[in-house]
């Protein structure tokens, strides 16, 4: 099987994660960049455990699976703490991190 | 109780009262109370309690530790405490040990005794002062450092110990430092022993220096003392008179004497402990700690005694001149000094000390009888105001004529017998000159010791008024008073000559450290000894017959004695004018070329330091630019580096 194929959706996934989240300020789009770059990488996961009829390409998968689904929750629960007490989802607003 | 425990317990109790009463100091200058009179505070008198319960128990501890040696074996008789190692760098290798041998021992018991009594005096004197916390906390851990420096192995932990009795001394002369003049009294003091001690430093670095080739790079005084005959005799001179220098300093020798007279400015206990009991008889101590190094360079103990019979003679003309009656005590103080250097000049170091020892007593009684009658006449040191106190002063008259007599070297007292001792030491080690400056300097010391009797105590008042309101001080004070007159009449029992039915005890007991083959013999002769005594003691009583009766007349001035002396009383008065030389020599040319290297300095600084500094403040300010505190920002510098990363393991073909 050609591995071009998936490695090259793949690399798209990646390309539109990074954009967006670079792009991007409302909150909700960079979590879903986010997602989008980890499925990225996911998907060569696969690919190559395929290639190589290996297991561990498929059980880091379902690690980076599970990590994604708490990263979630908790980010979530951050950014609805964050509209409450700012009322807005722009991340330009919150710079924060400055000194 | 074990001996390195006694000598534990004679260190570290006066550093534990420093530190209580420094914390007391802390609190008391938080809540300035208003005090009226002579009165001490609450705070005050827990403050005198463990003021001077550290030197007591140092003291205690000091007299076991001394009969516990009488006891042993003259072998034997050494105690020393490890405490680990301080430092070790390369072949430097230093070690807290602290030892007490004979020499030491008679240190210890002069600065624990003579400070205790001191220490209780000035509870007396100082009742009243804003400050009297303070005070204690600094008369402890001038204590605490004087141990350190008499204990000590190692030279360098002595140099810590000389630097410590240093400070406590400038912070003790400016004392009371809000009076300008008192405060730069203290910078003077401590200015000058720096000058002194960076001689010191230079002979301890020729030593470690010169020792390091043959293996024995240490500044341990034993082994020093062990190895010093290898050194070859020039590079032995050189060190020996560059340690000489910091003793100069220390111990108030010409030139470098003109900071003690100013030292009058503190409290009299403080004159009395530091500035003629202990700190300044260190360069002494020191110097004979150093015997074997001075043995192996005469040249370098010609030159100490040579310097200290110049000292003495100099010091001992201005002290007949002074008209405040510390500063009489102080110059006479400056000429005992000289003494004590020309007694080990002449290589009589049991003499030298045991001088030290009797001085140390009959000078405290000196100074701090003078403090009973500044208090007495209500802060009052002017002679020309003195005068007729002896019926009111009932305790402290007494106490005061026998310090005088004892100064003066008249017998039975412990001056004539350690005076007695030195003149003779420099007769039979053949340096004839020495001896007549010696004689004359007791002339001279009896003269001016009765003209401060007759001015202070006989005749009419000079002031009606202050003698009329003159009191005797109460028992804090008379009791230090009444001990040190027992001690400086009776030290003399110590050393009383053969001929007069007495033993050389003292010299025997410090026999274990100066082998009696290198101190030398200081009777040699019967008949030679009785006629320099007879000759020494007429010349002591002539002066003090002539300096009573000029001045115990009625009016009799505090001045010139003889109309036509006028002119040099003067210049004697203000001290030969070494002070104003060396204003002229030394100060001014430092001073001018520090204010010429001043722009140069600040230009080099400006460029150096200061551009070196904006240079950082400015790329700081330039890199902050990069902290926006924006998520994406960051997120962009991460996806470069990435980029980077992956371009350079692409293009480098994955190797």
């Amino acid at each position: 099987m050609a591995l071009h194929a998936p490695l090259l959706v793949a690399a798209a996934l990646f390309s539109i994660g990074v954009g967006g989240f670079v792009a991007r300020r409302n909150v909700f789009a960079l979590l879903m960049c986010i997602e989008l770059m980890l499925n990225a990488v996911n998907l060569v996961f696969v690919t190559f455990s395929r290639q190589w009829l290996s297991v561990e390409g498929h059980v880091t998968v379902l690690l980076v699976v599970a990590l994604a689904a708490a990263e979630a929750a908790v980010a979530l629960a951050i950014v609805i703490m964050l509209f409450r007490h700012r009322e807005t989802l722009d991340v330009d607003v919150f710079a924060s991190m400055k000194e | 109780m074990s001996h390195v425990a006694l000598l534990a317990w004679i260190l570290f109790a006066p550093l534990a009262a420093a530190a209580l009463n420094g914390l007391l100091a802390l609190r008391s200058a938080r809540v300035p109370v208003p005090v009226e009179g002579h009165h001490l505070r609450p705070m005050d008198r827990l403050a005198a309690g463990i003021g001077v319960a550290g030197p007591l128990a140092a003291a205690v501890a000091a007299w076991s530790l001394g009969f516990a040696f009488l006891a042993r074996d003259r072998s034997l008789r050494l105690t020393e405490l490890d405490l680990g190692t301080w430092f070790s760098m390369g072949q430097a290798h230093v070690t807290w040990l602290f030892r007490v041998d004979p020499l030491s021992l008679v240190m210890v018991l002069v600065v624990t005794t003579v400070g205790t009594l001191i220490h209780l005096y000035s509870v007396g004197y100082m009742a009243g002062d804003a400050g009297f916390p303070r005070f204690l906390t600094w008369l402890n851990l001038f204590t605490f450092a004087m141990l350190v420096l008499v204990t000590a192995r190692d030279l360098v932990v002595l140099f810590l110990g000389w630097e410590g009795v240093g400070v406590c001394s400038y912070l003790l002369i400016g004392y009371w430092f809000s009076d300008a003049a008192k405060a730069a009294a203290g910078l003077k003091a401590f200015v000058v022993n720096r000058i002194g001690d960076l001689g010191l430093l230079l002979g301890m670095f020729l030593l470690f220096w010169s020792m390091a080739p043959g293996g024995q790079a240490s500044l341990d005084i034993d082994l020093l003392s062990a190895h010093v005959t290898k050194l070859s005799v020039p590079l032995a001179t050189a060190a020996a008179v560059l340690l000489f220098v910091g003793a100069m300093g220390k111990s108030a020798q010409v030139p470098l004497h003109i900071w003690l007279p100013d030292a009058m400015a503190g409290p009299t206990p403080v004159s009395a402990l530091i500035h003629a009991a202990t700190m300044v008889t260190a360069g002494v101590y020191m110097v004979a700690r150093m015997h074997p190094l001075y043995h192996h360079a005469p040249a370098a103990l010609a030159f100490i005694g040579s310097l200290g019979a110049l000292t003495a003679l100099v010091a001992a003309t201005v002290a007949c001149t002074q008209t405040n009656i510390k500063r009489v005590i102080a110059w006479s103080t400056v000429s005992q000094l000289g003494y004590m250097f020309m007694g080990l000049g002449a290589g009589a170091f049991s003499a030298g000390i045991y001088h030290l020892f009797t001085h140390a007593f009959f000078k405290a009684l000196f100074f701090l009888s003078a403090g009973a009658v500044i208090h007495a006449l209500h802060g009052e040191e002017e002679l020309g105001r003195m005068g007729g106190l002896w019926s009111k002063l009932r305790v402290t008259g007494p106490a005061f004529v026998l310090a005088a007599a004892a100064n003066a070297g008249l017998p039975p007292l412990s001056g004539f017998v350690s005076k007695d001792a030195i003149l003779v030491a420099t007769w039979n080690a053949h340096h004839p000159v020495w001896f007549a400056v010696g004689l004359l300097t007791a002339g001279l010391t009896a003269f001016y010791s009765f003209r401060l009797v007759a001015l202070v105590l006989a005749g009419p008042p000079r002031d009606a008024h202050l003698a009329e309101h003159a009191h005797e001080a109460g028992w804090a004070m008379t009791l230090p008073l009444v001990l040190l007159a027992v001690g400086a009449v009776g030290a003399g029992v110590l050393e009383w000559p053969h001929e007069l039915g007495g033993t050389l005890w003292f010299s025997a007991w410090l026999e274990p450290v100066f082998y009696p083959s290198l101190d030398h013999g200081v009777h040699a002769n019967a008949v030679v000894d009785i006629i320099l005594t007879v000759g020494s003691v007429a010349v002591v009583a002539t002066g003090a017959a002539i300096g009573f009766s000029l001045h115990a007349r009625d009016g009799a001035s505090t001045g010139a004695p003889l109309t036509g002396l006028q002119g040099l009383w003067a210049t004697v008065k203000r001290g030969w004018h070494v002070d104003e030389v060396l204003e002229r020599v030394v100060v001014r040319p430092v001073v001018f070329s520090s204010r010429a290297a001043a722009p140069f300095l600040d230009f080099l600084l400006g460029w150096g330091a200061r551009g070196f500094v904006q240079g950082l403040a400015l790329a700081g300010r330039g890199l902050a630019v990069a902290q926006s505190g924006l998520a994406r920002h960051y997120a962009m510098v991460m996806l470069g580096g990435l980029v980077a990363l992956v371009a350079w393991a692409v293009l480098s073909g994955g190797r």
